[in-house]
């Protein structure tokens, strides 16, 4: 596959790439680290994709195996605990709510969900990918997919529940508080 | 269904409605339309869903494309020696259908379009890096190029002086001058435009000639004004979509 091509896939797909990355590794420096290694890897291996409908799952994918690669290497492993049953009535929370947060609220509430919640529902509300899409870029079964996004929500709700009391939205993350 | 698993499933239903089409949300949908309940339900979950995407693209993203154009950049050069074969065979192959077809054309007047199809898949085969891409003048012509609903067949409206003018890549095919678009579709596709009263032979309104070799395929096919042909490595199908 020829190259002049690339400069586009990086317009198109860069910023999504980047924001999909902060929320899996929660800092600027690895997001940063993690989408420059996508592209690197497209820019070197890229050219073996024969069906070129594919290259947006193909870079989230990758993306995701890198940083499953890096947690491997940077992190002790934690095994995935039992998932038990979803949540049926999680947290009220009305779109006014969300609004009245800013950006990097919603991005740290997120970034508090157990990874195997956050890619999903990032994934989802980043909207570039459909359900089938994101479990390909996971590699579960679809099923799967609809029941962490499903948790993900509920938790999210959760996150930004204990961060509102009585209709006023707490600065978060939470600053330090000075004794007197 | 009841409705806890309609709304199992429609929790993944993206609320900008690109998923409409998709038949594993058809009983769901139909369900909250008739159920108010889960209507409702439905339409708080989607402005929940819209209010956080919304939150999540406004968050700033770093300027990195230059890095990764430069990063990309290194590692294509190092690339671009060890091709795969495919591109070499092709690249060979084209070379040998030029030498055949002006071999063939000596004693004639001019080259024929056959002959600018076979230049077009020897230029896509044998150096990438040739190739101009995204040219800023042609940015409008080539999202025309890049747009579903554009059928190449139909023919363009071009101006070649206009073209040249705006940095269009323009190669020379046995003295006569040929201009190159790149756009994505569903792959990438290289259109060589020339004019017609320079390759004999061409036949406008016929229908697009599709010609295979290695794993390249092009279109030619001429207007009352131009010769073109498209060449992509997306395979045929692909191909036949944009024509």
């Amino acid at each position: 596959m020829p190259d002049e091509v690339f400069p586009q896939l990086v317009d198109a797909y860069y910023p999504a790439l980047y924001r999909f990355a902060l929320s899996l590794a929660r800092n600027p420096a690895d997001a940063s680290d993690l989408t420059q290694q996508t592209f690197f890897l497209w820019a070197t291996k890229g050219h073996t994709l024969r069906d070129f409908t594919k290259v947006k799952t193909w870079l989230f994918t990758t993306l995701h195996r890198e940083f499953l690669g890096m947690r491997r290497r940077d992190w002790r492993q934690t095994p995935l605990e039992d998932l038990g049953p979803a949540e049926k009535d999680p947290p009220a929370l009305e779109a006014d709510g969300v609004n009245k947060l800013d950006a990097p609220q919603i991005l740290a509430a997120l970034q508090e969900l157990e990874p195997i919640y956050r890619s999903p529902l990032t994934l989802f509300y980043l909207r570039e990918l459909s359900y089938q899409e994101i479990a390909e870029v996971l590699e579960v079964p679809i099923g799967t997919v609809m029941s962490r996004i499903s948790r993900a929500k509920a938790q999210l709700r959760a996150v930004l529940a204990q961060k509102t009391t009585h209709g006023r939205i707490f600065e978060f993350p939470p600053q330090e508080r000075s004794h007197s | 269904m009841n409705n806890d698993e309609a709304k199992f499933i429609l929790g993944v239903y993206r609320p900008d409605g690109r998923d409409a089409a998709d038949p594993a949300f058809a009983e769901s949908l139909a369900q909250a339309q008739h159920d108010p309940v889960l209507g409702a339900w439905l339409r708080r979950e989607q402005a929940l869903d819209e209010a956080f995407s919304a939150k999540l693209a406004e968050f700033p993203v770093p300027d990195l494309r230059k890095q990764i154009l430069a990063g990309a950049h290194a590692s294509r050069r190092r690339r671009a020696w060890g091709r795969g074969a495919v591109w070499l065979a092709a690249a060979a192959a084209a070379a040998v259908l030029i030498g055949t077809a002006v071999r063939l054309g000596r004693g004639s007047s001019g080259p024929g379009p056959e002959e600018l199809a076979a230049f077009a898949r020897h230029d896509l085969a044998a150096d990438a890096s040739e190739h101009l891409g995204a040219v800023p003048g042609l940015a409008d012509l080539q999202r025309h190029l890049a747009d579903p609903s554009t059928r190449l067949g139909a023919g363009l409206n071009l101006d070649l002086a206009a073209l040249r003018q705006h940095g269009c890549r323009v190669i020379k095919v046995s003295g006569r001058d040929v201009y190159e678009l790149c756009f994505v579709r569903d792959g990438q596709f290289h259109l060589y435009v020339a004019s017609v009263a320079d390759f004999e032979a061409a036949r406008p309104g016929a229908a697009p000639e599709l010609t295979s070799q290695g794993a390249l395929t092009s279109a030619t096919w001429a207007d009352a004004r131009y010769v073109y042909v498209a060449v992509t490595d997306a395979g045929p199908d692909a191909l036949r979509r944009v024509l």
